[in-house]
C-alpha cells in the first residue's frame, strides 16, 4: 500500500511525477489531487501525470506554495490520491471558458449525466465538489454563481496561482493544462463531509454601500454615492495618499446574518478616486470595513477543534496568498502547518477562494471524512 | 406599497431550502454574495423597483416561479 499524500521539492517536472507515482506505489486510485508550483511546466506535468496514472481522474492547477500536513513549500508538488476505500465515486468536468456561462452549465450536466442523478436534485449530503479556477481569469463570480444558481450541491475550491508575477496560470485535469477555465470533481461521499471557512479579520461597523461599480472590472467607483478611493480613506482615518498601503490590512467584506464574513480585499486605486478590488462585488452591497488581526493560526484552530479531521479520509485546503506571506513573515508557517500534523492534508497558496462565491483573504476547506 | 421585497426572499428562500438549515443559510449567503442582504428587509420595507427587478431575475436564474 502506498501513501496517500506526497510532496517532492526542488526537482523538476518530469522528475516529480515519477517520484510521486515511486511514492504512492502501484494502487488502483479513483482519484488524484496535486498542486505544482508555477516554476514547473504545467502542461508536461498534466500530461505525465495522466500517463503514470490512468485510471485515477485527476485535476490539478498551478501554485505558489503548496502545503501538507507537515509544511509549507516552494519549487514542490504535492498530491494526494484517493481510493475506493476513501469515496464511492469521484467524476470530473471542465470549464473551457469561465466567461461563458453555457460552458459551466454544460460542465454541470456532465455530472447529471455521469450519475444519473441531475444536479438540480442532487442530494447535498451524499455529493460535494471542489473547484479550480485560473486565478487570472477573473471569472470565478461568473462560475460560482451559475453553480450556485443551479444546484444546492457545495463546491469548494480555489484559484489557481502564480508567482506574483500575474501572467500565467493553470487548470489541469485528465493530463490537459487549461487558461481562463475551471476543472471540477464531484465525488459521491461514503462517509459525510464538513467545509471549514476561516478568515483572521475584526468586522468593524463602519458601512460603506458600493453604490456605483463597474462588476466587469471589479472596480468599486462610489462607496456611499462619494468617490471610493476618498470615501475608504475617510472611514479608515487616513489620507487618500497614503490608503493604498491599508488595503491589505483593511479590507472590506460582506457580513451575513450570522457574522460570518465573505471578505473582498481591495487591490489597488484606479485613478484618483476608485478601488478596483481582488473579487467581484455588486452594486448595491453594504460592505463592513475589516481589521487584519493576526490570528490565523489560532483563529485555524478553533475552527478545527469543531471536527474529528485527523481521522478524516483528506482534506482539502485553499488559502489565500495573503494569509501565507502573513505566516510567512511572521514566521509562523510551522506553527500553523502543525495544526494539521498526522492528517492526509493538501493545500496550496490561491488567488482567491470558492465556497458559495468568491472570496480573498480566507481559508476554505472540504474534509472528507 | 410596502412588504413586497420581504415576501420575494421568503418564497426564494424556501423554494432553495426546503426547511433544511444549511440550505437557507446558504441561500441567503449567495442572495448576499449578489448584492440582496437578506436581513434588511421585514415585512414594513418600502418596495424598491430596482431590487425587485433583480429578486425577479435570480428566481428565474435558480428556476423558481414567484
Amino acid at each position: 500500500m502506498g501513501k496517500k499524500v506526497v510532496k517532492i521539492v526542488g526537482k523538476g517536472a518530469e522528475e516529480s511525477v515519477i517520484d510521486i507515482k515511486e511514492q504512492l506505489g502501484l494502487v488502483k486510485y479513483k482519484f488524484i489531487l496535486y498542486y505544482a508550483s508555477f516554476n514547473l511546466d504545467q502542461k508536461v506535468i498534466a500530461k505525465r501525470m495522466k500517463e503514470e496514472f490512468i485510471e485515477a481522474k485527476i485535476i490539478g492547477c498551478s501554485s505558489h506554495m503548496e502545503y501538507d500536513s507537515e509544511g509549507i513549500y516552494e519549487n514542490s508538488v504535492v498530491a494526494i490520491a484517493l481510493t475506493e476505500d476513501d469515496i464511492e465515486d469521484v467524476c470530473v468536468s471542465v470549464v473551457t471558458d469561465v466567461k461563458d456561462e453555457n460552458n459551466t452549465k454544460d460542465a454541470l450536466n456532465n455530472f447529471s449525466e455521469y450519475f444519473e442523478v441531475d444536479i438540480v436534485k442532487m442530494d447535498f449530503e451524499k455529493y460535494v465538489g471542489i473547484i479550480l479556477v485560473d486565478g487570472l481569469s477573473a471569472g470565478e463570480e461568473k462560475v460560482m454563481d451559475i453553480i450556485g444558481g443551479k444546484t444546492n450541491i457545495m463546491f469548494i475550491g480555489g484559484s489557481a496561482s502564480e508567482g506574483l508575477k500575474f501572467d500565467h496560470t493553470y487548470v489541469t485535469a485528465e493530463g490537459i493544462a487549461y487558461e481562463k477555465a475551471a476543472v471540477m470533481a464531484l465525488f459521491k461521499v461514503k462517509n459525510g463531509y464538513d467545509i471549514v471557512k476561516v478568515q483572521s479579520v475584526d468586522i468593524i461597523e463602519e458601512k460603506l454601500v458600493a453604490t456605483k461599480v463597474d462588476e466587469e472590472t471589479r472596480t468599486v467607483c462610489t462607496f456611499n454615492d462619494k468617490p471610493a478611493l476618498e470615501e475608504y480613506a475617510d472611514k479608515l482615518g487616513v489620507s487618500k495618499e497614503d490608503v493604498a498601503k491599508e488595503f491589505f490590512f483593511n479590507p472590506t467584506c460582506l457580513k451575513t446574518e450570522e457574522g460570518e464574513a465573505y471578505i473582498r480585499s481591495p487591490r489597488v486605486p484606479v485613478g484618483n478616486d476608485e478601488i478596483a478590488f481582488f473579487c467581484g462585488i455588486s452594486e448595491g452591497s453594504e460592505l463592513n470595513l475589516c481589521k487584519v488581526n493576526g490570528n490565523i493560526v489560532s483563529d485555524m484552530r478553533d475552527a478545527l477543534g469543531k471536527y474529528d479531521y485527523k481521522n478524516s479520509k483528506a482534506i482539502f485546503e485553499f488559502i489565500c496568498i495573503l494569509r501565507t506571506l502573513e505566516l510567512v513573515n511572521s514566521g509562523k508557517e510551522q506553527e500553523y502547518a502543525k495544526l494539521f500534523e498526522g492528517s492526509n492534508k493538501i493545500g496550496f497558496s490561491t488567488y482567491g477562494e470558492e465556497f458559495l462565491g468568491h472570496m480573498n483573504q480566507t481559508s476554505t476547506m472540504l474534509i472528507l471524512r | 406599497m410596502a412588504g413586497k421585497i420581504y415576501q420575494m426572499v421568503q418564497k426564494i428562500v424556501k423554494e432553495r431550502s426546503n426547511g433544511v438549515p444549511m440550505l437557507e443559510t446558504s441561500a441567503k449567503t449567495k442572495l448576499l454574495l449578489k448584492g440582496i442582504n437578506t436581513a434588511n428587509y421585514n415585512p414594513s420595507s418600502e418596495d424598491d423597483e430596482k431590487i425587485i427587478k433583480k429578486l425577479e431575475d435570480i428566481a428565474k436564474e435558480w428556476g423558481i416561479s414567484i
